[in-house]
């Protein structure tokens, strides 16, 4: 057995196969590399309005939710939460657009997805996201694991 | 297959909270604090479990536009080694915790507003 075999072993002798599920959605989404396959939406926050940009309705998968800005913006303040009643322990982010314009830099690397706009959701869970500064179009894109 | 030298179940918990943990941010415990005095240190989190390890998040979301000098440490009162980060309103620090360890931050300097922070946590 190689190391990430044993390493992989040793995980399943510690969590339940949840685990496990997330552990594999956040591995292969850390780089972004799944955003342009998966489930595409796209929501519009209201200035100031908690609204459900994710929710993961299977049974016991892992969902892994990408939250990018649309194209012609380029930095906004989201508090993302679990509920829509964020209160004062909501997690504000301040997003910035994930990919360069396409003819900005032809020859330029694709980014990764930063981790504050990328979540993984356990089953019956939600993600909302609430516009610090006015409304807001954002692209959400999921994928269960 | 043997464990590599050194290597136990912490280490093994540290690792998936590390991967996993990353992208649980809005998930978790969840508590808020506010922070003004500049130079007192604060106690943000403690790891009390037996065996689990915590993945830990503290953000900022007083929405002043200055960005704060702090320093994070794994003692009760902050030392001139120890981890300083410029903190910026919307910004993110994330931290692994491991059983007994504790989580502190001193504030450098005078906050224009109550310094507001979120911290989340989960075991893993």
């Amino acid at each position: 057995m190689d190391f990430v075999g044993w390493l992989l072993e040793k995980g399943r002798e510690l969590y339940d196969p949840l685990i496990m599920r997330m552990y594999f959605a956040t591995v292969v989404g850390r780089l972004g590399a799944r955003t342009a396959n998966a489930v595409p939406s796209i929501a519009v926050l209201p200035n100031k309005t908690p609204t459900v940009l994710a929710e993961n309705k299977s049974r016991d998968k892992a969902l892994l939710a990408y939250v990018t800005l649309e194209p012609s913006l380029n930095v906004a303040a989201v508090v993302f939460s679990a509920s829509d009643n964020a209160g004062p322990t909501g997690q504000g982010v301040l997003i910035i657009t994930t990919f360069p314009p396409a003819n900005d830099d032809p020859g330029a690397i694709i980014r990764s997805v930063p981790a504050d706009q990328t979540f993984v959701l356990k089953p019956s869970e939600q993600l909302y996201g609430t516009s610090a500064f006015g409304a807001l179009r954002l692209t959400v894109s999921t994928e269960y694991f | 297959m043997e464990l590599p030298d050194g290597l136990g179940e912490k280490e093994i918990r540290a690792y998936f909270a590390a991967v996993v943990g990353t992208f649980r941010g809005p998930y978790g415990t969840r508590s808020n604090q506010r922070y003004g005095t500049p130079g007192e240190s604060f106690q943000l989190v403690s790891n009390s479990t037996r065996n689990k390890v915590l993945s830990v998040f503290v953000s900022r979301n007083d929405g002043a536009p200055q960005t704060l000098s702090v320093t994070f440490s794994g003692a009760p009162i902050a030392g001139t080694s120890d981890f300083a980060a410029s903190f910026a309103t919307n910004s993110i620090v994330r931290f692994i915790l491991y059983p007994g360890d504790i989580l502190s931050m001193t504030l450098n300097e005078v906050p224009v507003v109550p310094l507001k922070l979120v911290i989340g946590q989960e075991p893993y």
